[in-house]
């Protein structure tokens, strides 16, 4: 024993003090290696800036969109018959000449002004304003928008702005408040120059107008058959609530019939618009942490999924999904095992790389929609792993005595690997945010319950257990 | 090999001229490291700057009043053993039976060894089966323990003993057949 020892004392001390020369040509290299990657540092912070601002943006533009939509159908809600009506009215009538107002939210925006011979009125409207000169000499407007706001001003010389935009329904003004009516279902829908005001008084339009389109400016008047009513009147809300349903307009038909009511005025989420049963492909990525052996992280990595799904929708916001997906578990290279045997003097080598596995997984899962608008939901679930198979290589060799070795070969090997579990169970949750009618993505953290390797077979006692998460988007096939 | 503490000061602040400095100064050892754990000297060149970069990249790490070379040593052995497991990592399914008896007395070797000079004990040393090598390494040169070898390349400590006894026979004989006074002393 002791000269056993001293054997490795002489060895260590021969090498501790071991020396080589310096090479000028391996600095480069080196120094190559350091100034990559400290680019690559670079670019990734970049990279990571760069999405950071894109999400900014994208949210900005989310958050515009959402608030336009929601001032929009804000005051929809309150007049919705009426601008169902206006609609209406529009589509009977022949003669249409279109006037468009330079911006849609802007309530101060005079794409018309009508003045009358006693007032100067001033029609604005805010949205397009389609002009219906239906009779010889008048001059009708009919707002594209819901008319919703209604002005008068103009104190001494007694001329009154009626304005109508999409978001308000109020009037003001010295005069008594001068009601305003879009064109109605009954085909009239006008503002008349001989307009009655809410106290009584005559509303005279001047024929010095201008409306573009107007061929004749002394017969300009604004006309209107009716009571000019703001929108806020019960009564009149009611008057073309009743004349919508005589016309066959549901609530939330709108302006030219095509485009729908956002959904999040609706109870059910976006993505089923109605369906109780969905069926989805789904791919994506899925991103495994690995385990350790050693100072060796196996199986970390980016991975496929893909396959299909069935989604049953339980009523209210539970949404119940499972479906078949094929996926790859990779990055398994640092993994190789070795069979060795001698005889005599030469050894025997078959060195065996695993590169990738293969599983068909049976995910199930429950979702629960949440928010005002149910676009989002989260949900909890499992999934079963099977085995199909795996691909690898094979390096075998022969080395006799300690001479180089022989006869190394290598070729493929595709078969199911033992030593590997052929069941595993993974439970996750997820966050789904849906795109679109179509397209929904699920963020999904996961974790493997039962170990992928089989521990008997390499003797092992490590935790082969990966976690990890997964990206997928799923597109709706009906 | 000597490194000024400032050195290393500046190579935590990213200073070129530092990092190219301390490069000079560990290379000459590094690179001895490096040559006992591979095949040839390009590799171990590879490695070199492999190791050369983790030991920069964790230079905040080191302790200013521990041993820098001890430190360098460590970080260098470890990724040398990192690179070889994510090449390779046995794993015996047949049990390694056969035994190696003395066949000499080893005093004779040893003082045949001590005349020898590092660079004849190292082509000796190359010879030897990969892992039987890389477990002679880190056990006799390196100073690692049994238990830290069998965690390090995935085998068993009974795995680790066999692969050094097999090397040190080896070894021996391998001394022996150059120096063939040794055989003619014993049989005297």
């Amino acid at each position: 024993m002791k000269n056993e020892n001293n054997f490795y004392d002489i060895i260590n001390s021969k090498f501790s003090d071991r020396e080589l020369p310096f090479d000028e040509e391996n600095w480069k290299s080196m120094k190559k290696m350091i100034d990559d990657s400290r680019d690559s540092k670079r670019r990734i912070l970049w990279l990571f800036i760069s999405l950071a601002l894109l999400i900014c943006v994208a949210g900005a533009f989310a958050f515009y969109s959402w608030n336009n939509g929601r001032g929009k159908s804000g005051a929809g809600s309150a007049n919705t018959s009426v601008a169902s009506t206006t609609s209406k009215t529009i589509s009977t009538n022949d003669k249409l000449n279109t006037n468009s107002a330079p911006s849609t939210n802007q309530p101060t925006s005079a794409a018309t002004k009508i003045s009358g011979n006693t007032d100067n009125s001033t029609v604005n409207s805010t949205k397009s304003v389609p002009i219906t000169n239906n009779q010889p000499g008048i001059n009708t407007i009919a707002s594209g928008q819901t008319m919703a706001h209604a002005s008068s001003s103009g104190k001494n010389n007694k001329s009154s702005h009626i304005s109508a935009s999409g978001n308000r329904g109020t009037m003001s003004g010295n005069k008594p408040a001068t009601r305003v009516s879009v064109a109605q279902a009954s085909g009239i829908g006008s503002i008349a120059g001989n307009d009655k005001q809410a106290g009584g008084l005559t509303q005279n339009v001047q024929p010095a107008n201008t409306i573009p389109g107007t061929k004749d400016p002394a017969n300009n008047t604004v006309a209107s058959s009716q009571k000019v009513a703001t929108p806020s009147s019960p009564l009149a809300v009611k008057k073309t609530t009743e004349l919508a349903a005589k016309n066959g307009i549901h609530k939330t038909d709108t302006i030219g019939g095509s485009e729908p009511l956002p959904q999040r005025f609706s109870n059910e989420p976006r993505v089923f618009m109605g369906k109780t049963n969905l069926f989805s492909v789904d791919a994506g990525t899925q991103y495994s942490g690995g385990w350790q052996i050693g100072s060796v992280v196996q199986g970390k990595g980016f991975n496929i999924v893909v396959g299909v799904g069935y989604s049953h929708y339980m009523g209210s916001t539970i949404f119940l999904k499972a479906g078949l997906q094929f996926s790859t578990f990779g990055n398994m290279s640092p993994l190789t095992y070795n069979y060795q045997h001698n005889v005599g003097h030469v050894f025997y080598d078959s060195v065996i790389t695993t590169q990738r596995l293969y599983f068909l997984r049976l995910p199930i899962q429950v979702e629960y929609f949440v928010g005002r608008k149910k676009r989002s939901s989260i949900g909890i679930g499992g999934a079963l792993w099977y085995m199909i198979g795996s691909t690898g290589y094979a390096t075998t060799y022969q080395q006799t005595d300690n001479n180089p070795p022989v006869n190394m070969q290598r070729y493929s090997q595709n078969t199911p690997l033992d030593g590997y579990s052929t069941v595993n169970v993974s439970a996750h949750i997820f966050y789904r945010y849906v795109l679109s009618e179509k397209i929904s993505m699920y963020l999904m953290p996961y974790i493997e319950l039962t170990n992928m390797k089989d521990n008997t077979f390499f003797g092992e006692n490590i935790i082969e257990r990966t976690r990890g998460f997964e990206y997928i988007l799923s597109y709706n096939l009906n | 090999m000597k490194v000024e503490t400032e050195i290393i000061s500046a190579c935590i602040r990213k200073d070129g001229r530092a990092e190219y400095e301390l490069y000079r100064i560990t290379y000459g050892y590094l690179l001895s490291i490096c040559l006992r754990y591979t095949m040839n000297r390009e590799e171990a060149k590879e490695m070199l700057n492999l190791g050369f970069f983790k030991i920069l990249t964790n230079l905040k790490k080191y302790q200013l009043e521990t041993s820098f070379k001890a430190w360098i040593h460590r970080v260098m052995v470890n990724t040398l053993i990192d690179e070889y497991r994510k090449k390779k990592i046995h794993k015996e399914h047949i049990k390694y039976v056969e035994d190696y008896e003395e066949v000499h007395e080893s005093t004779d070797v040893n003082n045949a060894l001590v005349k020898m000079d590092v660079e004849q004990i190292h082509a000796l040393i190359i010879k030897l089966p990969p892992m039987s090598q890389k477990v002679f390494n880190m056990y006799a040169i390196d100073g690692f323990s049994h238990k830290e070898i069998a965690g390090a390349l995935g085998i068993s400590e009974g795995t680790s003993r066999w692969h050094l006894n097999f090397s040190r026979q080896k070894l021996q004989e391998m001394i022996i057949q150059i120096n063939p006074n040794i055989l003619k002393l014993v049989a005297g």
